[in-house]
């Protein structure tokens, strides 16, 4: 493959305009680079950024690219956490960020968005039709929805009590990767039954074809409560988690928790004063507001009879937004003052405690690199355990960054594999690959490349993600 | 974005010449910036001056040379690139250029009655500055903006000699740009820099109860307030606009997208790319007038950005300085 | 040149601190008003003044645009001191530029720095 730039960007240009195609090397470099810690690699680096409006220029995209055999790889926000944004084979990045409209239908039930809308742009459209978007990634000031869609990642949500964003599409336009347009799914308020395509197509992570247009499902905004926990130790709150599945506790729509030393930074970088042990946050959602008041308080008890230090509503909105970014940028927070590595564990609910101590000696016995500290935080209540890697400096060489995400990943994936669970936010593929070989037998993987080499015979789409390459 | 590296070599060299030869970022060697001081008898000397930095005085030279570069911008492709650029130069370092464009004399009309207002609403207030005239002082923002950083600690030297050996122990400001010059970026070039900077807002804000004594105005219209992004980020200076305006008799709507997250007005780039800038301006101007067409702004250059679309829009642009001109326009006479 | 090597390790460290969030992206003026080019944003900025500095990148047109494109409007310094690493970006890229400036305005021709 004999790339000539001026050739390729003429090539495109055709396609979406001479303004919508970049060949300088910033460019590349930009769109490149993700939020793994290593620097971008010659390798990584795009020949093209091509930025299409319609499936129709996508498509004429797939199709040149399978004419000339040049990989490309597609770009929604670049925050992906198991290294699913970044390039592995030079080619050219499909930037979806034109397809970006929004329209909702209240008469119909439904709306319909570009994938390349960001999460919060989304969220906020819908807000004045007091509609739910049920996408809630850390990253949604940036988080595309196609991306949302495409890794069919719940995040913050408990999967109890929400489900996951592709639960809630009812249809979807994509563009399969030898360039033919698909229109998927139904215009009805009832979802397919069946072997419907939509159900192939939603967590494909930019396989088996790129997401255009999502048809999703209007839900009300539900009313919200808001709690605030705190409990001696992380084990108190993964035992009120465990108790919550047991007894059968209505889940709340957000479960989350922060171990007693990430709670100290996090609290005090939002401004609030550094609280005795871990906390636990919930919001408790329901249709109705007396019945939201209600199952709070219900819950608050449920919390009580596992001895908090503390448990109370939070009814300052105020107060509830410091909370609540004290978790969902505890990431970025504990990265002020160092390097983080984290890992995503979601074991089997009656394994939860077993599954915590085991990830915190997993993180405190690295080989890659000595004396690390342990940080968790995450979606307990789903469950997700972030249990985290941290060194107190940004001075690590590139080979110890990677061998340090591989390590972590892959012994955190262990206990994915030993305590019955999988990854259910970040994807599967990218870092994940050497898990699925693990956890599955090995049909699993071969049915995986089988599908994709039905779908994107030449290996166009995100090459490098299925086989597992940094 | 292409001639990219050109058209910024060429903006800082003209800028680092002007600078070098006048003193002036424009280069201009007649005291242009006195002109709106005319018969208003300010002392010369005192403790405490008004400081313009010639920055609403520049405005109709600014629309002026930017229409030219605007010009010039699809001559900027073909070759003999720099013989362009240097016809450009002239243009905009010589006196040639006169105000003959009906544009350029309204601005030049708007920035007079801006700074006449400031001085008739400080001195309503108890404040009676000083103004330095002909020996007023370039801050030297744009030197600092664009990185000419070998210049701009000199630069900074001189100023603040020449502001001691006047006597100056505080500077009102009558724009955000200078004030986060002489606030901020002074003192990280100065050692015991004793000089205390003020916007002119927070006078008028921190006696308002004078201001609205002295005020003889009924505001027919209302006002969508945009907020200077320096003004708000970098000096936090958000509710002395309102304070201010609320004397004046005006409560100024919001915007969205207002106070500490008010949407830059695209202006500070319009020197080299004015496409970009134009866009910007664009997505705010929609916002603004999504509330009403009269705009009031806290800043020159914001003003210059917005005064553009006046005709195209049917908008009304005015700056704060306009507004305090306008409710103490019969105060004036006693200046 | 010292002065020169102590900005550009100034920069280096402090650009290092940047764990690429991109939160910054959505809020700045100059994405918005490019239809979402990520070259236009504190994000695209503080990396191709990083690998300029790294000598993966050269001083070309499309990284002058990048950096002098900055309407240096402290929008993206919001969200990154609530959200992100409490950068100060409009200090970095104006130390940035003073970096570069001298050459751009000398008209050098060899790029690197």
């Amino acid at each position: 493959m004999n790339i000539v730039p001026n050739k390729l960007s003429k090539n495109l240009a055709k396609i979406v305009g001479k303004e919508n195609v970049f060949i300088d090397k910033p460019t590349s470099l930009v769109y490149a680079k993700d939020v793994m810690p290593w620097d971008v690699e010659e390798h990584n680096l795009p020949y093209a950024v091509v930025r299409p409006a319609t499936s129709q220029e996508v498509s004429l995209i797939l199709k040149y690219a399978n004419e000339e055999l040049i990989p490309i790889h597609i770009h929604g926000s670049g925050t992906s956490l198991i290294g699913l944004a970044r390039p592995k084979a030079k080619g050219i990045v499909l930037d979806t960020a034109r397809m970006n409209e929004i329209k909702v239908f209240p008469e119909r039930g439904y709306f319909e968005v570009g994938a390349g809308l960001h999460v919060a742009k989304a969220r906020k459209a819908l807000e004045a039709y007091k509609a739910l978007l049920p996408i809630f990634p850390g990253s949604q000031l940036v988080a595309t929805v196609g991306g949302s869609v495409a890794v069919n990642t719940s995040a913050h949500a408990v999967d109890a009590a929400l489900g996951k964003p592709g639960d809630y599409v009812l249809g979807l336009e994509a563009v399969l990767p030898t360039g033919e347009i698909v229109q998927t799914g139904t215009e009805s308020m009832r979802k397919p039954a069946g072997i419907e395509l939509t159900k192939f197509l939603i967590g494909s992570e930019g396989l088996l074809c790129v997401l255009t247009s999502l048809r999703m499902r209007l839900i009300p905004l539900p009313h919200l409560e808001n709690i605030v926990a705190f409990y001696r130790s992380t084990d108190g709150i993964i035992e009120r988690v465990m108790e919550m599945y047991r007894q059968g506790v209505p889940a709340p729509l957000f479960f989350e928790f922060l171990d007693e030393k990430a709670a100290k930074i996090s609290f005090k970088a939002v401004g609030l004063d550094a609280p005795d042990g871990a906390v636990a946050l919930m919001s408790i959602h329901s249709s109705s507001k007396a019945g939201c008041s209600e199952k709070a308080r219900d819950f608050l008890d449920f919390l009580k009879t596992g001895n908090p230090i503390e448990a109370r509503l939070v009814k300052d909105e105020g107060e509830w937004d410091k909370i609540w970014s004290s978790r969902s940028e505890v990431g970025n927070y504990l990265y002020r003052s160092g390097s983080t590595f984290g890992s995503e564990i979601t074991p089997r609910i009656d394994k939860l405690k077993d599954t915590y101590h085991e990830a915190k000696s997993i993180i405190l016995n690295l080989e890659s690199l000595k004396n690390s500290e342990f940080y968790s935080y995450g979606h307990i209540g789903a469950p997700t355990i972030h249990a985290s890697a941290f060194f107190p400096t940004k001075d690590i060489p590139n080979e110890t960054k990677k061998a340090l995400v591989k390590e972590v990943r892959e012994k955190t994936e262990e206990l994915n594999i030993k305590y019955g669970g999988c990854g259910a936010e970040w994807g599967l593929t990218g870092q994940r690959i050497s898990f699925i070989k693990k956890k599955y037998l090995p049909s699993y993987y071969d049915l995986l490349i089988k599908l994709k080499k039905a779908l994107d015979p030449n290996n166009i789409l995100n090459r490098g993600n299925l086989e597992g390459w940094m | 974005m292409r001639q990219s590296r050109a058209l910024i070599s060429e903006a800082l060299r003209n800028l680092k010449n002007n600078m070098e030869r006048t003193g002036d970022p424009l280069g201009l060697k007649n005291t242009y910036w006195t002109d709106w001081a005319e018969g208003l008898n300010l002392p010369k000397e005192g403790s405490i001056i008004l400081f313009t930095s010639r920055m609403y005085q520049m405005m109709p030279y600014i629309i002026q040379t930017t229409d030219l570069i605007s010009t010039f911008e699809p001559f900027l492709a073909m070759k003999g690139l720099s013989k362009v650029i240097q016809i450009g130069n002239r243009l905009a370092g010589e006196k040639i250029i006169r105000l003959k464009a009906r544009g350029a004399k309204e601005i030049k009309e708007k920035g007079a009655k801006s700074l006449k207002g400031i001085v008739a609403a400080l001195k309503a207030s108890g404040v009676h500055p000083a103004y330095l005239y002909e020996a007023e002082p370039y801050s030297g923002v744009l030197l600092y903006d664009l990185g000419l950083d070998e210049n701009i600690g000199c630069y900074i030297k001189k100023v603040y000699e020449l502001l001691k050996n006047h006597g100056v122990e505080k500077v009102i400001a009558t724009d955000p740009h200078t004030v986060y010059m002489l606030k901020v970026v002074y003192p990280k070039y100065i050692e015991g820099y004793d000089i205390e900077v003020k916007h002119y807002l927070e006078i008028l804000s921190d006696n308002r109860d004078s201001l609205k004594r002295a005020c003889d105005f009924i505001p027919r219209e209302q006002f969508v307030i945009h907020d200077s992004c320096i003004m708000t980020r970098g000096l936090g200076i958000v509710e002395q606009t309102r304070d201010v305006a609320s004397s004046l008799g005006i409560a100024l709507l919001e915007p969205e997208n207002t106070k500490l997250n008010t949407v830059c007005c695209g202006g500070p780039i319009e020197y080299a790319f004015a496409d970009m800038s134009e866009k910007i301006s664009t997505i705010r101007i929609k916002e603004l007038y999504g509330v009403t067409k009269n705009i009031v702004v806290n800043c020159p250059i914001c003003l210059i950005n917005f005064s553009k679309y006046e005709k195209q829009l049917g908008l009304k642009v005015l700056d704060m300085g306009e507004l305090l001109f306008e409710a103490l326009k019969n105060q004036l006479e006693s200046i | 040149m010292k002065g020169a090597d102590r900005a550009k390790n100034t920069l280096l460290n402090e650009i290092i601190k940047c764990r690429a969030c991109r939160f910054c992206v959505d809020t700045c003026a100059t994405y918005q008003a490019s239809e979402g080019v990520e070259t236009m944003s504190a994000y695209g900025r503080l990396q191709s003044l990083r690998y300029l500095l790294m000598g993966t990148l050269d001083l070309d047109d499309s990284l002058v645009y990048s950096l002098y494109s900055c309407l240096q409007c402290k929008q993206c310094e919001i969200v990154c001191e609530s959200k992100g690493q409490s950068l100060e970006i409009c200090s970095i890229i104006q130390l940035g530029r003073s970096l570069l400036s001298q050459k751009l305005e000398k008209g050098e021709s060899d790029a690197a720095i």
